[in-house]
C-alpha cells in the first residue's frame, strides 16, 4: 500500500525560529544536565542563575515572536500565533517566580538543585509545545513531556513517604488519563482522517478535504467525549480531581506553586485549540457536557475547600474551583470567554504563586507545620510583610475589586453572559460567595493575637521575598490597571479566531 | 482469497501432529517411576538450596530501564532512514541534533554513575 | 463481502477490547506492576486503532503517531518504575492502598 507523504520533505529556519522559545528553554536544560553532571552544580545560586537566565532568554524570544509569529510551521504541527506566545509568557513568568521561591526551599529540604532546575525547564518546555500544538500529535508528546518532568518532580522529596506517594499516584492517574485521551485522538483522527486541528475544523465545518459523513460518525463523538475525558483529567476538573489534594499536598512546595499555574494553562490552552477551534462546528454535542462538568466543578472545590486545615490542600480545591470558573469561559466558545481565559492565567500565575510562596517561606521556617492553616496564627504580628501579601493574595483569589482575580472573573462571567448561558455565570457569581469564607478565614487566622506574644519570624530569604513582591505587584496592577494586559489577551485572541476565520 | 493459507494450515497441523505423536508415543511406551526430586520444577538431581523465588538488586531494575529507553529510541531511527534521501542533508543534521540530546542524556548519566555496577 | 477476510471493524473491536481489559485491570489490580502493564495495553491497543485507520484512510499520520506513543511509553515505564524502586527502597512492601499517607 502507498502511504500518500503530502507536505514537502524539508523544514526551513523560519520554522526553526517559530520554536525558538522552545528552543531555548530546551538549550538551557542540556547546559543544567551537563553542568550538573561536570561541575557538579551543590551550589544552589549557579543552577538557579543558569535557570533564570534561560528563563529571561527564553522570554525575549517570545517577544520577538509576539510580531514576527507563523500561523502554522513544521508541517502544519505548531503555531507561533500570538495566543501560543501570551502562553508562553504566562509559563515562563510562572517559571521565574518558581526559581525566586526554590532556593530556600531547596536548602531546607536538601535537594539537588541541578537535576531540579533541569526538570522543571523539561516541564517548562512541554507547556510552551502544549500552548502552540495545532496537531493532535504534538498535543500527545507536549503533555507527556510536562507530566513525565511534572511525575519525577512530585516525588523528588525523597526523605518525605508524601512527596513519593505523591508522585506516584500522580503518574498511576495521570498515565491512565492520559491513555483516554490519546485512545480518543485515535477515533478522532479514524472520523476526519487527519490530525491536524486546521484540517480537522474545515473537515467539520464544511465537510471539505474529509468524508463528508465525519460529523456523522459516532467515532467522532466516542472520540470528542475521551479526549474530554483526558483533559478534564489534567486540568482537576471534577468528577476527575482526586488526585489534586493529595498531589498538591505531597509535592514540595515550589512544584506545586509550579504545576498548579502552568499545567492548567497549557492544558487549557489546548482545550480552548480543540474544542473552542476544531470542534466548535459540533459545539451543540458537548456543550451539554462541559456545562454539567463547569457546574460540580465549581460547587464541589469551593465546598470541600471550606473544612481544610492545610493551606496547601485549601489551594489545590481553590485550584478545582478556578477550573471551574475557566471552564465557564471556555464554554461560552466566544472571543470574550477567550480572551478571559487568557487574562485569566495571567493574573493565576501571580495570585496563586504568590499564595505557594507564602507556603513555601512557612515551610522552611517552621519545618511541615508551616503547611497547616492554625501555624498562620498572628502572622501579622510576627511578619507584618508577608501576612500583608498573604492576604492580598487571597482577597485576589476570592475575587475581591481591584485585584487581578477580580478582574480575571468578571471577564469569565460576563462572556457566559453574553453567550446566553446565564445559569453558568450565576452559580459561578454564587460558589465565589461561598469561597470568600474559607479565603477570608485565612486572613482572620494570620490576625488573631500569636499565642506566644513578642516573637517575630526569621527574616523572608531575599529571593523568596523577592518573588512574593513580584507576585503582589502583578495581583494588584491587573487589578487597578488591567488595561494594557487586556489588550494583549484580546490581540492574542484576534490572531487565533483570524486563523480558524472567525471574526 | 483464503486458498492462500492452505499450505500455512498443512504446516500447522503437520507440526501439531508431530508435537502430538512425540507426547503420545513416551507416553505409552516410556516406564513412569516418579520420585520428589523429579517432579520438583528443575528436575536434575540436585535438591534446592534456597527458594528459587527471591529479590532482585534494584541495580538490575536500573540497568533495564536505561537499556529500554535507549533502546527504544532506536525505533526514531527507522522511518527516518527510509526516507532520508528525500531529506537531503538537512534532514541528516536533524538526526545529529537529535543523537546530540540523547548523548547528553547518556553523559549525564554515566557522570551521576547510573551505569557503575559495583558501588 | 467475507467474513472471514479481517476488515477494519475487527482490528477496531479488537483494540477496544484490549482497551477495556486494560481499563478493568487497573481498576481491579492492587499491584502497581500490574497496573502499569494494563496502561501500556491501553496505549497499545490505541496503536492498533491508529494503525488500523492509518490502512484504511491511506494516511501517514496514524503510523508516525504510534511510533510517538511507542517512544512515550518507554519513557513512561522508566519514569515509573524509577518510582516504584524509590519508594520501594524507603519501605519494603508497596501495594496501592497502603498509600493512603493523606487523606481528606
Amino acid at each position: 500500500m502507498m502511504l500518500v507523504v503530502s507536505v514537502p520533505l524539508h523544514v526551513t529556519l523560519a520554522d526553526w525560529g517559530s520554536i525558538l522559545p522552545e528552543l531555548v528553554v530546551t538549550g538551557g536544560f542540556l547546559v543544567l544536565l551537563l553542568a550538573d553532571a561536570f561541575i557538579p552544580v551543590r551550589r544552589t545560586e549557579v543552577a538557579t542563575g543558569i535557570a533564570l537566565l534561560t528563563i529571561l532568554l527564553a522570554f525575549l524570544a517570545a517577544m520577538n515572536l509576539w510580531s514576527h509569529g507563523m500561523a502554522a510551521s513544521l508541517y502544519d504541527t505548531v503555531s507561533s500565533d500570538k495566543f501560543a506566545v501570551f502562553f508562553d509568557f504566562v509559563i515562563l513568568v510562572s517559571a521565574a517566580l518558581t526559581a525566586l521561591l526554590s532556593p530556600s526551599y531547596i536548602r531546607y529540604s536538601h535537594f539537588d538543585p541541578g537535576e531540579f532546575y533541569a526538570l522543571i525547564l523539561a516541564s517548562a518546555v512541554g507547556m510552551m509545545f502544549m500552548a502552540a500544538a495545532i496537531s493532535l500529535m504534538v498535543i500527545f508528546i507536549a503533555l507527556e513531556l510536562l507530566s513525565l518532568a511534572l511525575y519525577i518532580l512530585s516525588g523528588f522529596e525523597r526523605s518525605r513517604p508524601e512527596s513519593q506517594e505523591a508522585g506516584f499516584k500522580y503518574f498511576l492517574l495521570s498515565s491512565f488519563a492520559s491513555a483516554f485521551l490519546v485512545y480518543g485522538m485515535a477515533m478522532v483522527y479514524g472520523a476526519t482522517g487527519t490530525t491536524r486541528i486546521l484540517q480537522i475544523a474545515t473537515c467539520l465545518g464544511h465537510g471539505a478535504g474529509c468524508s463528508a459523513a465525519a460529523s456523522a460518525s459516532p467515532l467522532l463523538y466516542i472520540g470528542v467525549g475521551l479526549m474530554l475525558v483526558g483533559f478534564a483529567f489534567k486540568v482537576s476538573i471534577v468528577p476527575f480531581h482526586m488526585w489534586t489534594p493529595d498531589v498538591y499536598q505531597g509535592a514540595p512546595t515550589p512544584v506545586t506553586a509550579f504545576m498548579s499555574v502552568t499545567t492548567k494553562a497549557a492544558v487549557f490552552a489546548a482545550f480552548i485549540r480543540v474544542f473552542n477551534f476544531a470542534l466548535a462546528p459540533i459545539e451543540s454535542h458537548w456543550y451539554g457536557v462541559v456545562w454539567a462538568l463547569a457546574i460540580v466543578t465549581m460547587v464541589v472545590g469551593n465546598i470541600v475547600a471550606l473544612v481544610q486545615t492545610s493551606m496547601k490542600r485549601l489551594l489545590a480545591y481553590s485550584g478545582i474551583a478556578h477550573a471551574g470558573y475557566i471552564l465557564v469561559a471556555l464554554a461560552a466558545d466566544n472571543a470574550l470567554g477567550q480572551t478571559s481565559v487568557a487574562f485569566y492565567f495571567l493574573a493565576y500565575a501571580f495570585m496563586n504563586i504568590g499564595a505557594f510562596v507564602v507556603v513555601a517561606v512557612m515551610e522552611s521556617q517552621e519545618g511541615p507545620v508551616g503547611d497547616e492553616i492554625a501555624s498562620y496564627r498572628g502572622l501579622f504580628y510576627r511578619n507584618p510583610s508577608l501576612a500583608g501579601a498573604t492576604a492580598v493574595f487571597m482577597f485576589s483569589l476570592a475575587g475581591f475589586p481591584l485585584t487581578a482575580g477580580f478582574v480575571a472573573k468578571y471577564l469569565a462571567f460576563s462572556a457566559a453572559v453574553q453567550a446566553h448561558h446565564t445559569d453558568l455565570a450565576i452559580i459561578g457569581v454564587l460558589t465565589s460567595l461561598i469561597s470568600i469564607y474559607y479565603y477570608l478565614r485565612v486572613v482572620y487566622v494570620m490576625l488573631r493575637r500569636p499565642e506566644v506574644p513578642g516573637v517575630q519570624s526569621p527574616p523572608t530569604p531575599a529571593a523568596a521575598d523577592l518573588a512574593a513582591w513580584i507576585a503582589v505587584a502583578g495581583t494588584i496592577g491587573l487589578g487597578i490597571i488591567p488595561t494594557g494586559f487586556l489588550n494583549l489577551a484580546t490581540q492574542s485572541v484576534t490572531a487565533i479566531r483570524y486563523i480558524f476565520g472567525l471574526p | 482469497m483464503l486458498t492462500e493459507y492452505i499450505p500455512i494450515l498443512i504446516l500447522s497441523l503437520l507440526a501439531g501432529g508431530f508435537a502430538l505423536t512425540n507426547i503420545a508415543v513416551t507416553l505409552l511406551s516410556g516406564p513412569y517411576r516418579p520420585s520428589r526430586e523429579k517432579l520438583a520444577p528443575y528436575e536434575s538431581g540436585m535438591t534446592e538450596i534456597q527458594p528459587p523465588r527471591q529479590r532482585f538488586p534494584v541495580k538490575f531494575y536500573v540497568i533495564a530501564m536505561l537499556f529500554l529507553l535507549f533502546d527504544i529510541e532506536g525505533v526514531s531511527f527507522f522511518p527516518w532512514a527510509i526516507i532520508l534521501r528525500g531529506l537531503r542533508f538537512p534532514g541528516f543534521v536533524e538526526m545529529l541534533i537529535f543523537v546530540l540530546i540523547l548523548a547528553v542524556g547518556y553523559v549525564f548519566l554515566w557522570k551521576k554513575g547510573a551505569l557503575t555496577w559495583e558501588r | 463481502m467475507n467474513p472471514l477476510v479481517p476488515g477494519a471493524d475487527h482490528f477496531l473491536v479488537l483494540s477496544a477490547i484490549l482497551f477495556t481489559l486494560g481499563v478493568i485491570g487497573v481498576l481491579t489490580r492492587r499491584d502497581p506492576l500490574i497496573i502499569f502493564m494494563s496502561i501500556e495495553l491501553m496505549l497499545n491497543s490505541v496503536n492498533l486503532s491508529f494503525v488500523t485507520f492509518s490502512h484504511y484512510l491511506s494516511s501517514a499520520d496514524g503510523q508516525v503517531f504510534t511510533f510517538i506513543i511507542m517512544t512515550v511509553a518507554a519513557a513512561e515505564v522508566v519514569v515509573g518504575l524509577a518510582l516504584i524502586v524509590s519508594i520501594f527502597q524507603s519501605r519494603q512492601e508497596i501495594d496501592v492502598d497502603e498509600l493512603d499517607e493523606m487523606r481528606g
